[in-house]
């Protein structure tokens, strides 16, 4: 019944297509052959930086043919972006960066013999697997939360139509209402991103709303970059966003999608538009192929990031049990390109250098007023363990808040090339 | 500065002699008069500095806060319902400002 | 841009997710038309200091001397030039 995860979805056009194009990738030649699941940040990386070296033969294997970024999409939300503007296809990576895209589901991986099942029934052999399963939603967390209800209350938490179904929401909605947001308990993907999505969608308010309320449900008693974010919402929009920790609400247990009100242990909140984020687990290729374990993460080796559970399969981005990496698009792609030189050091015999792990995510306040992190990561004793971190501080100028806005665009642009190929 | 928004959490009906429940916060910054902005200058100390709840005409419970506390300070505490009456919440904040709120409970 | 796996196109591969291989930049400047020594000059500047960027800071404290020297060489080595518009 429940139905969550996009890499489910076949659909017939590319099935056919995929069946097609399947025989020569069967028939390819001596070269080492890489299948990578999954065409999202992690997926395009690995295969992008493979294709590259020219000496495998990269499959990359993707349901959809258009992506939207995630990140970025919260701007779309507030009316600063459009979604065409953060939609990529793959045409650049198989044109130019010398790899194969099947458009298609992948419904079985068999580590025994070493082949992934397609939803056509054609199974490509490989000698070494990348799975960049993304994110699933837990189910029976929050009750009557399952698919249907996200049609009505959506998650928007995979850009796409669901961002599209929010914002319709929020641009019909009348002043004066209040936007529920249900922040999802740790880990979660992008940890700043609920409170990112509360401040520009209370900047869209601000300007065509400005009675309306903004009221953040959270999971957790703290969060991602709070102080930067309480500060930057006492400036720009006092007394328009409330957040309320678990210790206070018990947190969101029940939704009521015909009354659209969420139910907290001692209190029912009515929501004029209610986001519920869910919490989330290792996305269900991951699960299906006993990547997961019992946090229904996948655990790998921090520097070729091979499963430890999978002999073979490496699985990189907001799936693995990243240590003290954040789940973000910047960690996925750096883990991406690692795991990338450690398949090319074990199939083609290049060297594998000390591999050096980063984050750096901007994150807007207000279109000009964005703050930005960076960390640097290391692998020790089985774990990726933080070295340093730099974060904005509360009360940087205006004008160094602007710069950070604006550098936030140029890196968007960088890093979608980087990921879909240059010229995409 | 965030415009403090009080909330309170107090079960609707109690029996009497029951030991209830109350949750409360305020969203407030809590700035503490220790960090400095772009210019170098002190962003001068503004904090709730002390919480009191009143049962009827009774003061039943009350908090001094200092600058350690973090942001959207939040109590929780219990009281002994005897008689239906009026629970008042009442935030004092650097400056003398007050924030409050009251609630009607019925006790059966 | 790492069309090889040698030690300079490793790192280079953690530039290519912020600066435009393209060598368009807007606000993030484009780093595929310096030499060698200017961007070890450049990370040297960059460690000492958080002032100028901090995700720089951060990059250029987490490399060594010997990967300073490895990723400038390949980057110099693989210059671009502006794409034709």
């Amino acid at each position: 019944m429940t139905n969550w995860t996009r890499r489910q979805i076949c659909s017939m056009a590319g099935g056919v297509l995929a069946a097609a194009a399947a025989p020569h990738v069967a028939r390819s030649q001596n070269k080492p052959r890489v299948v990578v699941i999954g065409g999202g940040i992690g997926g395009a990386t690995v295969a992008r930086y493979l294709g590259d070296l020219k000496t495998m033969d990269v499959t990359l294997i993707e349901t959809k043919r258009r992506y939207v970024t995630c990140f970025f999409s919260n701007l779309y939300l507030a009316g600063l972006r459009s979604l065409a503007s953060l939609t990529f296809g793959f045409e650049v990576l198989t044109e130019r960066h010398g790899l194969k895209v099947i458009h298609q589901a992948a419904t079985g991986v068999d580590p025994g013999t070493k082949t992934v099942t397609l939803r056509d029934g054609v199974r490509l052999a490989y000698d070494r697997l990348v799975v960049a399963a993304g994110i699933a939603f837990k189910s029976g967390e929050i009750r009557n939360y399952d698919a249907s209800a996200a049609e009505i209350m959506p998650h928007a938490w995979n850009a796409g139509p669901q961002s599209e179904l929010l914002r319709r929401q929020l641009e019909s909605m009348e002043d004066g209402g209040v936007f529920v947001i249900v922040a999802p308990p740790d880990p979660f993907r992008c940890p700043p991103a609920p409170y990112e999505r509360a401040s520009l969608v209370a900047y869209y308010f601000k300007q065509f709303k400005p009675r309306s309320k903004i009221l953040i449900l959270d999971a957790k008693d703290r969060f991602s970059g709070q102080e930067l974010f309480q500060e930057a919402w006492g400036r720009h929009y006092p007394g328009m966003i409330e957040w309320l920790p678990r210790q206070f609400t018990g947190a969101v247990k029940i939704v009521d999608v015909a009354a659209r009100s969420v139910v907290t242990e001692g209190e029912t909140f009515k929501a004029a538009v209610a986001n519920i984020i869910p919490a989330q687990k290792a996305g269900a290729i991951a699960e299906k192929t006993e990547l997961t374990d019992a946090s229904g993460w996948c655990p790998v080796d921090p520097v070729t990031f091979e499963s430890t559970l999978q002999r073979g399969i490496h699985v990189v981005g907001d799936s693995i049990i990243g240590g003290d990496m954040p789940k973000s698009a910047f960690s996925t792609n750096s883990q991406a390109k690692a795991c990338a030189f450690a398949i090319a050091a074990s199939l083609t015999g290049s060297q594998q250098f000390p591999s050096h792990l980063f984050n750096s995510c901007y994150t807007f306040l207000a279109p000009d007023d964005a703050f930005t992190n960076a960390i640097t990561f290391t692998p020790e004793g089985g774990k990726i363990k933080t070295v340093e971190t730099f974060i904005s501080k509360v009360g940087e100028s205006a004008e160094v808040r602007r710069r950070t806005a604006h550098q936030a665009v140029g890196w968007y642009s960088a890093f979608t090339a980087d990921v879909f190929g240059e010229g995409s | 500065m965030t415009t403090p928004v009080p909330r309170v959490m107090v079960p609707g009906s109690v029996s009497r002699h029951e030991v209830f429940p109350i949750k409360a916060i305020i969203q407030h910054e809590m700035e503490t008069g220790l960090r400095t902005d772009s210019t170098g200058q002190v962003i001068p100390r503004k904090i709730i500095n002390g919480f009191v709840c009143r049962y009827g005409s009774v003061e039943v419970f009350r908090a001094d806060l200092h600058e350690a506390v973090a942001a959207n300070p939040f109590l929780e505490f219990y009281l002994r319902a005897t008689e239906s009456g009026r629970l008042e919440f009442i935030w004092q904040e650097d400056g003398g400002a007050i924030y409050s709120l009251s609630h009607e409970i019925v006790v059966t | 841009m790492a069309a090889d796996a040698s030690h300079g196109a490793q790192i280079a591969a953690a530039c290519a997710s912020c600066h435009d291989p393209s060598g368009r930049g807007h606000a993030i400047p484009p780093i595929t038309s310096l030499d060698e020594q200017t961007i070890i000059k450049f990370m040297h500047n960059y460690r000492a200091s958080e002032s100028s960027s901090h995700v720089m800071h951060a990059v250029a404290l987490s490399l060594s001397e010997e990967e300073i020297g490895a990723v400038a060489r390949h980057l110099a080595a693989n210059v671009r030039h502006r794409d034709p518009p």
